[in-house]
């Protein structure tokens, strides 16, 4: 008996520890991805845009229309959303509900902003949306994907947003979503509805540069990289020359993510960009040689690619343990490496980081490895890819539309006011990233903005314009790139932008880049029930590929099994719905 | 009467555990009829379409199911034996130290481990089996080349079920323990009259007096046949190793709730639940053929 209750006791220890260890299991795998969001928040928070000149070129809607679109309601409207928590420390008591942001946006529309849940990281966020749409109980609004905006609008649990943009959108997001040619509006727009706030991203977001220590380059005397071999020779170096100088053989090369490749908008270390040197695609949808379309993953040339790959990582020239990380960026941070894949925005995250760990660190980034013919190819990304949806039957849906006007005009920097001003000073003296307490990570841009930057504040740079003329945002990266020529990694803030412009915004102003587009981003029906297994297949037999785990000729018996699995209905649907627009 | 009132504070222990199972694994039995439809939420599981067992016919189409299904047994099957065995031997050895002292103190030390998460060990075994970490030293010394434990199909099961016993095997022992006192040492006083030697008396005493927990533990055991354990399965995989590690629970959690294919990961979590129900079942009857341990 006595063993028994012994018995009965540690087992009901057991569950009840059980049941704590599933908590803060679910926690950590948000933590993982938090950083990844935060980078990618960081990353855009400079890319503001060149509309201040751009006043009355477009007709609105009404006479009233910004004096509507920007009036404060009477009485206090209460909005429930889902929040996504970002990594930034606030200071003096303020909470992720109530802080200098929210209150700044509250005075200016009485709309009282409520969290009916947060998430960290951009995983958990999914994940927490995908069970409110399972459980029925979306907050009042919400940023969701493409897939999930599908869903929503299949089960017809969303409010038509059409009037509520149409009446209350400011000028400034009217303009914005019209410089996309209405592709970003009809990316949320279903049976002439609109149901989605899009966000507009810039086209700087789509390719995938290679990013190269040059202080270790000009330590082992190595040239820029171009072609395939540069980036080979480069590789090799790094790893076995010691290029850190500490005597110690600890030196990694290009360092990649289990992913592979991302497709669409690349985060670091994506392999985009040696697929595109090949001319594949993987993820993509695209017109091969006779017009048909195809899905980018399963033509020959990515045999080319993983065939590279797979001896670059056979001889050690990636690294060995890329697939194991929790976090892709550890590497990099860690200065392990000193030659990696990832977009323009770098500088803002995670190399920042790489730079306070080591500040010898002088990062480069260059459009390679190019093609055969000597021409560096990429893909592109969608002009949308999340939007703000309002539940059916919510009593204020253009509070949303309400918002998005007045964080919009504050990201742009539109908004002159006394008290905009000091949510600059705030992040100035903080280092807390306003964008990332707006109700809704949700950014509308001008597509060439990252180029039309660069070139601008170099002629500045030259004396050619005067600086004093720039919209906002431009103004803000000619100060920080002047501040940080003067004090080099000094205030790490002027830093991030100067950097990311000075050679990231070059390499895309500067390089003639053949940019290929997906015919096709959304869901089909056989999609939905199949394309999870295709694309565990798909990511599976990559990734065994390089890391040896399959031979080469695997990649044969995957593209049969894609189709076999599925994938040539899908490749039918997709070329009707194709066609079909 | 008497008996009732001594009986209202053992009443009162279980009831957050009764109500836990009830909001947790009773409630929950009528949304496993979603893995018999074409679940849609805005329509719940009274209103969505009723489409039978196609979901579980699209399970056995799926190259994947057989994987996680054997992947799931063979890994907890692994975990329950040695979690069985190094518990035995740890608490036999231990139960014969003299010292009071060290053997509270080694005892205490070898089950901290138990309340450590998952999410932290992760981390630390990561770093124990990278290619720079200690195992690749330490086999270093013997002139072979490092291994990536983590990438390997061969080596990860073995690291999943070495890690699972490390952090357990202490708290497991705990049972034994309490069974080895349990034995009264007449019995051994007996046995060393008669001459035994401490060998002789651990094989006719000590293990015959432990056998029927051995047993219970054993048959009970059989009840997790189906749980490898998510926690920590989840915590230490990759992609690299889907193939011999992903488990069933793991795979609902990504085609559930990273897919939104909520049909699909009930069919699967529900299937999962009648074979664990089967074995249940079955561990039961067998500990209360062999050890006597009954519940009703």
């Amino acid at each position: 008996m006595k063993k028994m209750k012994l018995l009965t006791a540690s087992l009901a220890l057991a569950l009840v520890l059980g049941a704590c260890g599933n908590g803060s299991n679910g926690n950590g795998g948000g933590g993982n991805s938090s950083s990844a969001n935060g980078g990618s928040n960081t990353a855009s928070s400079n890319t503001g845009s060149n509309a201040a000149g751009d006043d009355g070129s477009s007709t609105a809607p009404q006479l009233s229309g910004d004096n509507l679109a920007y009036e404060k309601y009477n009485d206090p409207v209460t909005l429930n959303i889902g929040f996504k928590i970002p990594d930034d420390k606030l200071k003096d008591g303020d909470t992720n509900d109530n802080n200098i942001v929210s209150r700044y946006f509250e005075s200016l529309t009485n709309i009282k902003v409520v969290h009916a849940w947060e998430a960290k990281g951009d995983d958990a966020f999914k994940q927490k949306v995908n069970l409110a749409i399972a459980s029925d109980d979306l907050p009042d609004a919400v940023v969701v994907d493409r897939n999930q905006l599908r869903k929503l609008i299949d089960n017809d649990m969303l409010e038509d947003l059409t009037d509520s943009l149409d009446k209350y959108g400011s000028k400034l997001v009217k303009d914005i979503y019209a410089s996309t040619e209405g592709r970003a509006l009809a990316d949320a727009t279903f049976d002439g509805k609109v149901y989605g706030l899009p966000n507009v991203a810039i086209d700087a977001d789509a390719p995938s540069l290679l990013w190269v220590r040059q202080d270790w380059l000009d330590k082992l005397k190595l040239p820029a990289p171009q072609t395939m071999d540069d980036v080979e020779k480069i590789a090799q170096a790094f790893v076995q020359q010691d290029p850190d100088g500490n005597g110690k053989n600890d030196t990694v090369g290009i360092t990649g993510d289990k992913q592979v490749v991302y497709g669409q908008k690349p985060n670091p270390n994506g392999f985009d960009s040696i697929f595109s040197a090949f001319h594949a695609f993987p993820k993509n949808w695209i017109k091969d040689a006779d017009g048909n379309i195809v899905y980018g993953s399963i033509t020959p040339e990515n045999k080319e690619a993983l065939a590279k790959l797979a001896d670059w990582y056979k001889r050690g020239l990636i690294d060995k343990q890329f697939a194991l990380y929790k976090e892709t960026q550890e590497p990099i941070v860690a200065n392990k490496t000193g030659i990696f894949f990832g977009p323009w925005w770098m500088p803002y995250w995670p190399l920042a980081d790489s730079v306070t760990n080591d500040t010898k660190a002088e990062w480069r980034a260059y459009a390679a490895p190019a093609d055969a013919s000597g021409k560096f190819v990429t893909h592109m990304a969608p002009v949308t890819d999340r939007y703000i949806v309002v539940r059916k039957g919510y009593e204020h849906p253009e509070a949303a539309v309400k918002m998005l006007n007045v964080f919009t005009r504050y990201e742009r920097r539109q908004d002159n006011s006394a008290d905009a001003k000091k949510l600059d000073d705030y992040a100035a003296e903080t280092g807390v990233h306003i964008r990332n307490f707006y109700p809704f990570d949700l950014l509308l841009d001008y597509a060439d903005a990252v180029v039309k930057r660069y070139n601008d504040v170099q002629q500045a740079l030259e004396g050619k314009i005067d600086p004093n003329t720039f919209d906002p945002d431009t103004k803000l990266v000619y100060d920080f790139t002047v501040l940080d020529k003067e004090n080099p990694k000094k205030n790490m803030d002027a830093w991030k932008p100067a950097t990311a412009y000075a050679y990231g915004g070059k390499v895309l102003a500067e390089t003639d880049m053949e940019k290929v587009y997906s015919v096709f981003y959304g869901m089909t029906r056989t999609m939905e029930t199949k394309w999870t297994t295709l694309e565990k297949l798909e990511n599976e037999t990559f990734l065994k590929i390089i890391v040896g785990d399959l031979p080469l000729d695997a990649f044969d018996d995957f593209v049969a099994q894609w189709k076999q699995l599925g994938g040539d209905q899908i490749t039918k649907e997709v070329t009707d719905a194709v066609n079909d627009k | 009467m008497r008996s009732r009132k001594n009986e209202l504070h053992y009443n009162l222990m279980v009831l957050p555990g009764i109500l836990i199972l009830i909001l947790f694994s009773i409630v929950p039995i009528y949304y496993a009829a979603m893995a018999f439809e074409n679940f849609k939420p805005a329509r719940g599981v009274a209103g969505s379409e009723w489409i039978g067992l196609e979901n579980f016919t699209y399970m056995f189409q799926l190259p994947d199911s057989r994987q996680i299904f054997f992947n799931t047994i063979f890994l907890a099957v692994l975990k329950i034996i040695a979690n069985l065995i190094v518990p035995l031997v740890f608490a036999l050895l231990l139960n014969e130290l003299r010292q009071r002292f060290m053997r509270r103190t080694i005892q205490t030390i070898v089950y901290l481990p138990h309340f450590l998460s998952w999410v932290l060990l992760a981390t630390i075994f990561f770093d124990l089996f990278s290619l720079d970490g200690i195992a690749n030293k330490f086999i270093g010394l013997f002139g072979i080349d490092p291994v990536l434990f983590y990438a390997s199909n061969k080596w990860f099961p073995a690291i999943i079920v070495a890690t699972d016993v490390w952090k357990e095997f202490g708290f497991n022992a705990i049972v034994y323990l309490a069974a080895l006192t349990g034995i009264n040492p007449v019995l051994y006083e007996a046995a060393s009259i008669d001459g035994a030697s401490r060998f002789r008396q651990l094989w006719h005493v000590t293990l015959p007096g432990v056998r029927t927990t051995i047993v219970l533990l054993a048959t009970l055991a059989l009840g997790n046949v189906m749980n490898a354990n998510f926690d920590q399965i989840f915590n230490m995989y990759n992609p690299l190793v889907y193939q011999s590690s992903d488990i069933i629970d793991t795979y609902v959690y990504r085609v559930g709730l990273n897919d939104l294919q909520y049909s699909l990961a009930t069919a699967v979590g529900l299937l999962k639940s009648v074979v664990s129900f089967i074995l249940v079942v079955v561990s039961y009857v067998m500990a209360s053929r062999f050890a006597n341990y009954r519940i009703f």
